[in-house]
């Protein structure tokens, strides 16, 4: 009975070994290469992140360089410093991330600038001026508070709202209220009251409910800007159940083939993308630019907000379906 | 049953006339018995006979409607598990006495553990030591042989554990051991270790209710058979008064047999 | 032979074994696991939620569950950092509050489980929504940074040292032992055990079990609030869902290292074992580059295989040698 426990560990280890064949030999073949390491604030399956994460895999075969793409099982600040910890005692050429709290990255940029690891800001960064902010090198990403806004500007040039609302679906997102900051200033300097809502998306079903509650209770509104696609996807039909399709005008953030076809039928009057593509693609491209070279842009690299609605969602569509959007 | 013999001590225990209805139910019309020094009193009845709401009654948990408990020879009543156990009472359940995860030793003392700890202001600390050599002692005093205190109590035999609970009880000053079933579900040998463990509780000024189903065990070593039928006092005869055919028919019947 | 019966008939040579494995296995597999900054990573993530498992592994000792610690820690470190900014309250006051918040808390769920007589699993799954629910309400869904100039008071609760070692680790260190003492040479950690392993029996022997588990919840919430004021000094920052998942992982980690699902088995060392193989895998997958879809897949994989070796070593646990 006793040789139970090695055999139970041996089989284990075993099981862990043979899950990732690949592993071993990586670190063999890519001496040559340099590894960045690239992390998120949240999990790679979702379809947002799968479109950087494509951009990241595309330049890291056109460049050579090792890419280890990490991200959370769950939206969470405390797990991708975490991650960002790990990352750094591999000892990477460099590291790409995303700084959704400026505060808690505070302490593990400055280990990496000590440690003499360049690290390049992508799709949400810390946005203070130079002098005052964490150490990194530059941002590559959408502004987002300038993508609220031109969310709200499209709005405005269609119609005056009587009242507006936008749904912020992750309470705490630095980079989501920086949108819905945005929309509502950009609102305010219109004359036009805007609600900012914080409820969840993840169950639709509840999420309905209470979007219902709400456009129930304020029926004057009749402009609503939903900050993702989780949320976008929601107040398309629950406008629809209700009938104010027509009445309330939806814009929203980012590109799903759902948002696509919604612009196609006229039910979301357009969406503002940050081209994430882009920042995995840029983001390996000018970290193998700055380690070779030691290239620096003169500031933030922006990759949005660009607006998609009618006029260009034909050229668009196309590029959601082969993964580039 | 108002008078007892002069000529005799004051016995142990004697219960009086007690009643006890739950509702319309009388669970109990009128038990009476004494249970002397240094005796075994086997307790007898079929399911429904009284038994459990007895011990119930004994061990302070439900208080009786009617009638008397004379505890040598004072009148008492038992208010909670706790006044029982400080007066003398030791009841020993079987499926309750241990924990099967804990070592003997912890068991031991698992609700006394002020007895073998030490104080540092508000915390107790257990001396392990001393909680081993007292369990020992103990197990010791009633012949009880174990390995090792500190083997899991879910490793032990039946019997042991049923041997090990009675001299915890004994341990912690139970006059009167209230033994609840202790050798139901017992293979022979386990059964024969229990009841050599309660006389050796008797040798040392130990009485002992003996509850059970089974009157062969309750006769190798009762003084006295007190058979409960319908929540009374059927029988109370002692050793030399009858005999095992008597008191199985007594059990049986609910009633005396006509001779 | 004594030798091994000995080393088996310990709870936490499983998650021991394990942990050596999970250790050789990224020693081998990638180049800086056992680099300082790695290790010092490791040590962060297990001090951080062992403080947290420990009390969680007494209470299920004890046969009950808390599955609103991550919420209760959510609730503790917004709490300070809000009443800070808020209200001007003093940085260590604030301390002060979130902690008999947290021992409220405690109290509470012991006694809604005790009186209403609920099952903890319910009662603190409601804890987890509710908890959660006000940590909302209260930051609005914004994150609240801890105010500038307050730093030093938090740098007692976490503070990363150039050579990559931090502060909580010595809580941990401080921390441990009192519950192990409490556990192993304690009449109430005899009772703790007793709770769990068979409630009705020592109920029997008069042990207060009610009054042990609603000790135990307070623990637990205590527990989940130093964890959340360390980690408040970590990030200087707290967001609305800080915590979420945890009380999931903790239980993980405590069934690794040994502790019964249904009470009455378990030891602080094999729990901070369990932290401290989580916290290895969670490094060393990171520092492979592997998606922490595997993560998961592990964590699920140990846990079975944690329940396999204890069964497996059982009945050495019986007998003294």
């Amino acid at each position: 009975m006793k040789i139970n426990v090695p055999l139970v560990l041996s089989c284990a280890s075993f099981v862990t070994a043979s899950l990732f064949p690949a592993a071993g030999l990586s670190t063999a073949a890519a001496k040559e290469k340099p590894v960045i390491y690239s992390i998120v604030h949240g999990t790679l399956s979702d379809p947002f992140w799968a479109v950087y994460r494509k951009g990241l895999q595309d330049a890291a075969s056109a460049y050579g360089a090792e890419l280890r793409a990490l991200g959370t099982e769950v939206h969470s600040v405390q797990g991708e410093v975490d991650l960002f910890n790990s990352a750094l005692a591999a000892k990477p050429a460099g590291i790409i991330t995303t700084i959704p709290d400026a505060a808690a990255f505070q302490e593990p940029l400055e280990r990496a600038k000590n440690a003499g690891i360049p690290v390049i800001a992508i799709n949400v960064t810390d946005t203070r001026p130079k002098a005052e902010r964490d150490p990194y090198l530059f941002y590559i990403g959408g502004d987002e508070y300038l993508g609220g806004q031109e969310a709200a500007q499209k709005v405005l040039s269609v119609k005056k709202p009587a009242e507006a609302a936008c749904w912020i679906h992750e309470p705490g997102h630095t980079g989501l209220e920086a949108r819905a900051k945005g929309w509502t200033d950009e609102m305010q300097k219109a004359g036009i009251k805007s609600d900012t809502l914080t409820f969840r998306a993840n169950n639709p079903t509840e999420a309905a409910a209470a979007l219902k509650g709400f456009l129930t209770s304020h029926p004057n509104v009749d402009a609503l800007f939903a900050v993702g696609p989780p949320p976008a996807s929601v107040a398309l039909e629950v406008l629809n159940e209700l009938g104010k399709s027509e009445k309330v005008t939806l814009i929203s953030f980012d590109l799903t083939q759902e948002q696509v076809e919604a612009i196609q039928n006229g039910s979301l009057l357009g969406t503002i993308e940050q081209q994430q593509y882009l920042q995995g693609y840029l983001g390996i491209e000018f970290m193998k630019l700055y380690l070779d070279h030691g290239f620096v842009p003169g500031g933030s690299v922006l990759t949005g907000p660009n607006l998609v609605d009618k006029a260009n969602v034909a050229t668009v569509k196309a590029q959601v379906e082969a993964g580039f959007r | 049953m108002n008078d007892p013999e002069t000529a005799n001590p004051i016995p142990l225990l004697e219960v009086r006339n007690i009643k006890k209805c739950f509702g319309r139910v009388r669970a109990l019309d009128g038990v009476t018995f004494t249970v002397d020094r240094r005796s075994v009193v086997g307790l007898l009845g079929d399911n429904g006979a009284g038994k459990s709401t007895l011990i119930r009654i004994l061990n302070g948990i439900y208080s009786p409607d009617a009638g008397e408990i004379l505890w040598n020879g004072r009148s008492v009543h038992l208010r909670s598990p706790r006044d029982a156990s400080n007066l003398g009472f030791a009841t020993v359940y079987q499926d309750l006495a241990m924990i099967d995860q804990l070592s003997i030793y912890r068991n031991m003392f698992i609700g006394r553990e002020k007895n073998v700890t030490w104080n540092l202001g508000p915390f107790r600390f257990l001396n392990h030591k001393r909680a081993k050599r007292e369990t020992s002692a103990a197990l010791a005093a009633l012949g009880i042989k174990i390995k090792s205190t500190e083997t899991a109590v879910e490793a032990l035999s039946g019997g042991q554990r049923q041997s090990i609970a009675i001299a915890r009880a004994v341990h912690f000053g139970g006059e009167l051991l209230i033994l609840d079933e202790p050798t139901s579900a017992l293979s022979l040998r386990q059964t024969k270790q229990v009841l050599e463990t309660i006389e050796k509780a008797r040798e040392r000024e130990i009485s002992v209710i003996f509850i059970s189903h089974n009157i062969g065990h309750v006769f190798e070593v009762a003084d006295r058979f007190v058979v409960l039928s319908h929540g009374q006092t059927v029988a109370n005869l002692s050793r030399v008064e009858t005999d095992e055919n008597q008191v199985s028919h007594l059990v049986r019947e609910g009633r005396a047999v006509e001779r | 032979m004594t030798v091994i019966r000995l080393v088996l008939a310990r709870l936490e040579t499983g998650a021991l074994l394990s942990a050596l494995a999970v250790a050789s296995i990224f020693a081998l597999w990638t180049s800086n696991f056992l680099s300082l900054e790695s290790i010092t990573s490791v040590l962060i993530v297990t001090s951080e939620s062992a403080i947290l498992a420990i009390a969680v592994t007494l209470l299920m000792i004890a046969g009950e569950f808390d599955l609103s610690v991550g919420s209760v820690l959510g609730l503790s470190s917004v709490v300070v950092p809000l009443m800070m900014v808020n209200y001007q309250v003093p940085p260590l006051a604030a301390v002060m509050i979130a902690f008999a918040i947290a021992v409220g808390i405690g109290l509470l769920h012991g006694t809604i489980v005790r009186g209403l007589r609920i099952p903890s699993f319910i009662v603190t799954l409601g804890g987890l929504l509710f908890w959660r629910g006000i940590v909302f309400v209260i930051t609005q869904g914004f994150p609240v940074r801890v105010p500038r100039g307050s730093g030093s008071l938090f740098d007692f609760f976490s503070y990363r040292f150039p050579n990559g070692f931090d502060v909580s680790l010595l809580w941990l260190i401080a921390w441990a032992p009192v519950f192990y003492v409490l556990l192993t040479q304690t009449g109430f950690g005899n009772w703790i055990y007793a709770s769990g392993a068979n409630e009705r029996a020592a109920r029997a022997m008069g042990v207060p079990v009610d009054r042990v588990r609603t000790i135990l919840f307070v623990f637990t919430s205590v527990s989940a609030c130093l964890a959340g004021l360390i980690q408040v000094g970590r990030f200087g920052s707290v967001d609305a869902t800080r915590g979420q998942g945890l009380e999931l992982e903790v239980i993980a980690a405590s069934v690794i290292g040994g502790t019964s699902l249904s009470g009455g088995v378990g030891s602080i060392g094999g729990t901070i074992l369990g932290c401290l193989i989580i916290g290895m895998i969670r490094n060393g997958l990171a520092i492979a580059g592997i998606s922490s879809y595997w993560y998961t897949a592990i964590i699920g994989l140990l846990i079975v295989a944690a329940v396999l070796v204890n069964k497996a070593t059982e009945r050495f646990r019986k007998v003294a040698v």
